[in-house]
């Protein structure tokens, strides 16, 4: 197991001089199916208990946490407003028309 | 056995070259205090600035592997195969930035990452990294909510976790092979494409 383990260290050594020494080089550019990795439906696959499991004793990575989801929800409806507000003054030269 | 053919030789010795500490230490090392955002995050509208502290993500990668007969139980992860766990961080330059390999396939990923933690990784102040929902929530992770499925559309693709994620599936695909194969393979360890197999 020793030498089988130090395969994966050396791919990432591998890697990483591969980056340094060749910039120009596309390492990754298959970015399809990339929701494939995610368990939606069984998030738990992992054996994570059924209540979250906290080392943040003070809370304050569930405060950051909570305002990046308020930041994104903010932004996001401010999108959608965008695009409501576009989609109106599309139909309006369309009735025009 | 292992030393049978000269190709084994060399690839162990290129092996035990590229995982030394001297070697290891000079490519994949923890971001540091002076970490700046990278590019890929501040001209992404949808990334930035809510994600300004983010400095990469985390996540326990499965590997098949062969180990003893008396130890197989052990690496038997929960779908059955035997498997090594490790568990790897990466940062927005698709670069390794930690790596923490052989740990037993029944290992959960905190278990690893708590591992890691008391044990070289460094973790900037006020940074962390993503995970997933396998991990704690503490400090130094920042993870999904439970029990929540993600469900916008028009950040699917911008989820930012998406951005590293399929780097982890390629590593994972790695299959061990015989020892002749993984000699006539030994070649083309120096190529990144190796991790296409």
């Amino acid at each position: 197991m020793s030498i089988q383990e130090c395969i994966p260290a050396a791919l990432c050594v591998i890697h990483n001089f591969i980056c340094d020494h060749s910039p120009d080089e596309e390492v990754y550019t298959d970015d399809s199916n990339n929701d494939e990795h995610f368990d939606y439906d069984n998030p738990k696959h992992q054996g994570i208990p059924d209540d979250e499991e906290e080392l943040d004793e003070s809370g304050s990575m569930k405060e950051v946490r909570k305002h990046i989801a308020h930041c994104i929800g903010e932004s996001y409806q401010g999108i959608l407003q965008q695009w409501a507000s576009s989609d109106d003054s599309f139909d309006d030269s369309d009735s025009n028309m | 056995m292992l030393m049978s053919t000269p190709n084994c030789r060399y690839f162990h010795k290129m092996l035990s070259i590229f995982a030394s500490p001297l070697f290891y230490s000079n490519h994949v090392h923890s971001p540091d205090d002076t970490y700046h955002v990278p590019n890929k995050i501040h001209n992404d509208s949808k990334l930035w600035p809510f994600f300004k502290d983010t400095i990469g993500t985390i996540d326990g990668s499965h590997i098949h592997a062969h180990p003893p007969s008396s130890d197989r139980p052990t690496y038997r992860n929960h779908k059955g195969f035997i498997l090594q766990n490790c568990l790897f961080a990466c940062d927005f330059n698709l670069k390794f930035s930690y790596a923490l390999t052989g740990w037993e396939g029944s290992v959960i990923d905190a278990r690893l990452y708590d591992e890691a933690w008391s044990g070289g990784l460094y973790i900037p102040p006020n940074k962390y990294f993503l995970a997933d929902a396998g991990f704690p929530l503490c400090h130094q992770l920042l993870v999904p909510y439970h029990s929540v499925r993600y469900h916008l559309a028009e950040w699917r693709h911008a989820n930012i976790r998406c951005i590293l994620f399929p780097f982890y599936s390629k590593l994972s695909n790695i299959t061990y092979m015989s020892v002749d194969q993984q000699t006539r393979k030994s070649c083309s360890i120096c190529d990144m494409h190796l991790l296409e197999m």
